[in-house]
């Protein structure tokens, strides 16, 4: 822990003030007060604290936009062995963080107005209250974050052994071939396993030739057969065919896999590249089975061998309207697995458009007395971006004959099929119009390989289980739009359509970025750091096992399974899968977990810097503010840019809801808070939290906190939570306000009478 | 997006990097944006992690306004000279000195503009009750100028009947060729929070396809609602223009089955401009193009040399990567995407950039390529 703290003042009006203050309170653990009008640099800081003998170093900045002291920054600095924990506050941000900031600040409440409502007890407070008020809360906020760095703990560095650099890619199709090559053109060393006899995946089966690179108009040869042919030769991977991934242990860095052949491989990373399979369609009862209709996997594959004969085809790549008679007519048993497969069916529908096209091309294109005639059949044709110039080719072609309309019914006859459908027309005026084929070619659903095969391993396994497969329809798709490989499982990412369904080029891309991803993850393990979102945070959790009850709480809560119950029954901790998001610290009731920075006696610390009003001060109530880090605490900056510190909450910003320990909130409302206000991700189905289940955990321990407040005649409605977004700043002052005022109907809080 | 992604990424895999911004703040475009879909969550919180990441990292260093001036290739390295457009603070208009960095790799991630709307002044966009996508992306926006609420541009109260015409610009001959990729997921997204917004609302929307890959498919499942409450319609017709009507507007169009001639009438319509390539030259519709021969691919448009780099481009300005000479593109420079694909893109571009930076320095030195900070000219 620090001894000596120094403190630099940026640019604060009232330096002085804030300089009598901190020296008041913290006395001689204060080495120096530096007051500043840039920003210092990291060499700077540097040598002031090699100077002064200083341990840690705080930066208070104010003006717009003010920083909440007590922002820990996590540093990539630590192992060298320099004593200098640049925690506290960050530098102020470079003025591109503002442009936003400022808008923000027009709509924001100035706290000089607030005051409370007429349903509190106490008169309202004059504007001379109120501004000492706000003083006070100025004050108390650099008093949190001078506790805050004092309770600091030194950090060591827990790298995971990196023994293997070595990444495993579980399956050898477009997607799989695509990240050898990218891996093995970085120096990486590469195991390629696939669970069938040969390399190529859907790939093989596809039409020689697609639209898949620059101009986009034209179908270009895949040339498959180089692209094995490359992986085969190439010195650095290893190709296993025929074998499956029985089992998967370790960590980053650190992985042991076992095949199904038996043999063990050691692996710093796993990218999962086990694409789809072709499902059939979801619907057409009647019409399967029937000789005149194939899906279109089925069709290429008779296609490639020449066997097709009919004289004229139907390609149909919109079934729509048809699964949706199918699911009305579904029980409510057979409905949730119908829906799950119908969105598969729509997520492949980019694919299945460019794929028919394509093969209707392939077959418009087969010399005039072998031709049949084909027609293409579609409701939205998915080809979008640069794919455009390849549609509008199609367009042009003389033997392709293009219609768009929605299948209302399919009926087989003798010899061929029927199909009905609407021609959309513009205010109610649809056709309705008929075509006959002897053959008709249906979407494929792209199923995530086996279904289930997403997860390679059985669901005991922590480091394999990806947890939120079930809610994207069996795929291994990321909960974030801006961080597509954070699937909760450090050191193992999707790629291609195990992903999401998509062409090949996408596939391929898809393929170097999941590669990036995973190197970035193994040299995080290797340095000890934790990756996105608290990147180059070296800070990992500590168990005091004598003092483990065994409940496995953190086990269970770990939002990305970096915990797992050993063989007498305590946690074991894996640091390189760990985001040190803190929800272990959070769940433990037995205050067995800490971290350096995040720790039982920091918070309470934190707590107790604050000078209370009195119980029958004008500014009552008084609040508690927990806010995550990553997006509450940066929307409570942007609302209280220029504006000061609301006078009455004090703010704490945590890593995320997850890792708030239910023990400090029952300190502060026993410690004279009037209330605890909680911000953080939403939760539920459309979960913001970055560390996944942060804001869900900790909603599922309000729950049980509730009956212990009651035991201590504390209402449960003093405690609440607040779901944010980052762009909430406009509304948060409300927020605020409106805790405040149901604060104030019940009343003063009871421990403060005591 | 593409290129703040790039830097992080390849940052934490140990390379050092130069992050070129030429506008004042990171993120581009994203930044104005209200919300991603289909998620619909605000870009500010993705933003502010990976700036979060970056600034934090010892290996990033970050260049704001600034523009790339030169470029030169030397023994297999790139010397780029970079030009602060910053006021250098001492009250003279003297712009700062020009600096120099040697790097081994550049990605290039310089993003999309909005398709010009005065290009289809013949269709009476430039009506005050015409908005483009773009601008109403920003009064969705809670730090647009209306925080977040959709009103009329005229009256400022909300709303009853609006319409979104799709396609405006792209998948036309006469302006972009392509298709923007984005704007029928945009528009979905729109259609969903103002149905959700504003009770009272009719929306139509006009289009050719709805163009939803991947799980954007979604975005359609969750509008069926609205659609069987009879509040959200999809027309495929194409209005020529927007003509006054009172005190909202008409666009008339026909049923291209029946030849039947139609005018419904709105109080704001929004037209999906189109995104083409920032390299693309600035003030010349497609259609005022040079003529340029059909074989014409990968030679440097004349107008190009707003970024001196040695790129191909096709016909609308979109970079045609090479990689033989380390310059990489990433994001709507090489061709329309959504957020969650130039991320990827981003991210996939660093790799490759890697990959080159292992061929050029060796089976040892992958993880340890250090760029060579640049003299100051």
């Amino acid at each position: 822990m620090p001894d000596r703290l120094g403190i630099f003042l940026l640019s604060c009006p009232d330096a002085e003030e804030l300089s009598a203050c901190l020296a008041a309170r913290w006395g001689t653990r204060l080495g120096t007060i530096r007051r500043l009008s840039a920003p210092p640099s990291d060499e700077e800081m540097a040598e002031h604290c090699r100077r002064h003998g200083l341990d840690a170093l705080l930066l208070v900045s104010d003006g717009p936009p003010s920083l909440p002291p007590g922002y820990a920054a996590p540093t990539w600095r630590a192992p060298d062995g320099t004593r200098l924990p640049l925690h506290g506050c960050p530098l102020p941000p470079l003025p591109t963080g503002t442009a936003l900031d400022r808008q923000h600040a027009a709509h924001c409440r100035r706290s000089e107005l607030y005051a409370p409502p007429d349903a509190s007890p106490a008169p309202a407070p004059t504007l001379e209250q109120t501004r000492e008020a706000a003083r006070q809360a100025r004050h108390d906020c650099l008093h949190m974050a001078v506790a805050r760095l004092l309770a600091q703990q030194s950090v060591t560095l827990q790298s995971a052994p990196s023994r293997s650099l070595r990444l495993l890619i579980l399956g050898g199709g477009w997607t799989g071939l695509a990240a050898a090559r990218a891996a093995a053109d970085c120096g990486l060393s590469v195991l390629l396993v696939e669970k069938s006899d040969a390399l190529g995946g859907a790939a093989r089966f596809l039409p020689q030739e697609l639209p898949c690179a620059a101009p986009w108009d034209e179908a270009v040869p895949l040339r498959l057969d180089e692209r094995i042919r490359a992986v085969l030769d190439h010195p650095s991977v290893e190709v296993v065919c025929g074998v499956r991934l029985a089992a998967l242990t370790g960590q980053p860095g650190d992985f042991l896999a076992t095949l199904s052949d038996g043999s063990r491989h050691a692996c710093g990373s796993v990218l999962l590249a086990t694409g789809w399979q072709p499902s059939g369609t979801p619907v057409l009862p009647e019409p399967a089975g029937h000789p005149a209709v194939l899906t279109a996997w089925e069709f290429i594959r008779q296609f490639r061998t020449g066997r097709i004969t009919a004289s004229h085809i139907l390609f149909l790549t919109d079934t729509l309207a048809l699964e949706q008679q199918a699911l009305e007519r579904a029980t409510e048993a057979e409905r949730p697995a119908l829906q799950r497969r119908l969105r598969q069916l729509g997520a492949s529908h980019a694919v299945n458009s460019l794929g028919m096209l394509s093969l209707a091309r392939a077959v418009a294109e087969r010399s005039p007395e072998l031709r049949p005639a084909s027609t293409l059949l579609f409701r939205h044709m998915t080809l979008p971006g640069l794919l455009e110039r390849y549609y509008r080719k199609a367009q042009a072609h003389p033997a392709l004959r293009l219609a768009r309309g929605e299948a209302l019914a399919v009926t087989t006859e003798d010899a061929g099929v029927r199909v009905r459908f609407r021609q959309p027309g513009l205010g109610g005026g649809d056709g309705i119009a008929e075509l006959t084929a002897d053959l008709l070619v249906l979407p494929e659903r792209m199923a995530p390989a086996g279904e289930d095969a997403m997860l390679p391993l059985s669901d005991g396994d922590q480091v394999a289980r990806l947890p939120d497969c079930g809610r994207f329809d069996g795929y291994a798709a990321s909960n974030f739009i801006c961080f597509p490989y954070e699937i909760r499982r450090t050191g193992i990412a999707a790629a291609g359509c195990a992903r999401e369904p998509q062409p090949l080029e996408s596939c391929e891309e898809d393929a170097q970025g999941a590669v990036l991803t995973l190197l970035r993850d193994m040299r995080a393990a290797a340095h000890g750091v934790a990756p996105h979102p608290r990147s180059g945070d070296g800070d990992c959790p500590r168990f005091d096992l004598a003092r483990c009850t065994r409940c496995n709480r953190c086990v269970e809560e770990c939002p990305f399974g970096a915990l797992e119950v050993d063989a007498e029954g305590l946690p074991r901790h894996y640091p390189g899968r760990c985001r040190r998001c803190g929800a272990c610290f959070g769940a433990c009731p037995e205050r067995v977990v800490s971290l350096a920075g995040h720790n039982m006696r920091m918070g309470q610390d934190m707590l107790d810097a604050v000078s209370l009003p009195p119980p029958d001060a004008s500014l009552r109530p008084l609040a508690l503010v927990l806010a995550c880090e990553n997006d509450a605490l940066p929307a409570l900056r942007t609302a209280q840019a220029g504006q000061g510190a609301h006078p009455a909450v004090r703010i704490m910003g945590v890593r995320c809801l997850g890792s708030v320990n239910m023990q400090w909130l029952v300190d502060a409302l026993t410690g004279h808070y009037d209330g605890v206000l909680l911000l953080g991700c939403a939760d539920g189905e459309d979960a913001q939290c970055h560390f996944g289940t942060g804001s869900a955990l900790c909603r599922q321990r309000l729950c049980n906190l509730a009956d212990t407040l009651r035991e201590r005649g504390l209402d449960a409605r003093r405690v609440r939570l607040e779901p944010t977004a980052r762009d909430d700043a406009a509304v948060l002052p409300e927020r605020i306000d409106n805790f405040l005022e149901s604060l104030a109907a019940l009343g003063p809080n009871p421990f403060t009478r005591d | 997006m593409a290129g703040l992604t790039a830097a992080v990424e390849a940052a934490e895999c140990g390379i050092s990097t130069h992050l070129v911004e030429i506008s004042s703040s990171l993120g581009g475009r994203v930044r104005a944006l209200a919300s991603y879909f289909p998620k619909m969550c605000p870009p500010s919180c993705g933003l502010e992690l990976l700036e979060g990441r970056l600034r934090r990292h010892p290996r990033v260093r970050l260049h704001l306004s600034t523009r790339l001036a030169g470029y030169a290739a030397s023994d297999g390295r790139h010397e780029l000279v970079l030009q602060s457009l910053a006021p250098t603070g001492d009250g003279q208009d003297e712009p700062a000195a020009p600096s120099a960095i040697r790097c081994d790799a550049v990605i290039v991630a310089t993003g999309w503009r909005p398709y010009p709307v005065a290009h289809l002044a013949d269709r009476g966009v430039g009506h005050p009750l015409c908005l483009t996508n773009v601008q109403l992306e920003r009064l969705l926006s809670p730090d647009g100028p209306t925080g977040g609420r959709a009103l009329r541009p005229d009256t400022g109260v909300p709303p009853r009947r609006m319409a979104f015409l799709q396609c405006a610009g792209s998948r036309d001959v006469n302006h972009l060729p392509h298709c923007s990729a984005v704007c029928c997921s945009a528009t979905l997204k729109h259609c969903r929070i103002l149905l959700e917004r504003l009770p009272d609302l009719h929306i139509d929307v006009y289009y050719m396809d709805l163009r939803t890959p991947g799980r954007l498919f979604l975005l359609r499942e969750a509008l069926t609602e609205h659609e069987r409450a009879g509040r959200l319609r999809f027309l495929p017709a194409r209005p020529h223009r927007a003509e006054p009507d009172g005190d909202g507007i008409r666009l008339p169009a026909e049923n291209s089955l029946t030849g039947e001639r139609l005018a419904y009438r709105y109080d704001l319509a929004v037209w999906a401009t189109g995104m083409r390539p920032s390299l693309s030259p600035h003030d010349i519709s497609a259609a005022a193009w040079p003529n340029l021969p059909e074989n014409w691919q990968g030679q440097p448009l004349p107008q190009a040399e707003t970024l001196p780099l040695p790129l191909l481009l096709d016909r609308q300005g979109f970079v045609m990567e090479s990689g033989q000479a380390g310059i990489f593109a990433a994001g709507c420079a090489v061709r329309p995407m959504n957020v969650a694909e130039s991320v990827r893109s981003g991210a996939a571009a660093a790799m490759r950039a890697l990959a080159h930076l292992h061929r050029g320095t060796g089976a040892a030195g992958t993880r340890q390529a250090a760029r060579q900070e640049g003299d100051h000219a």
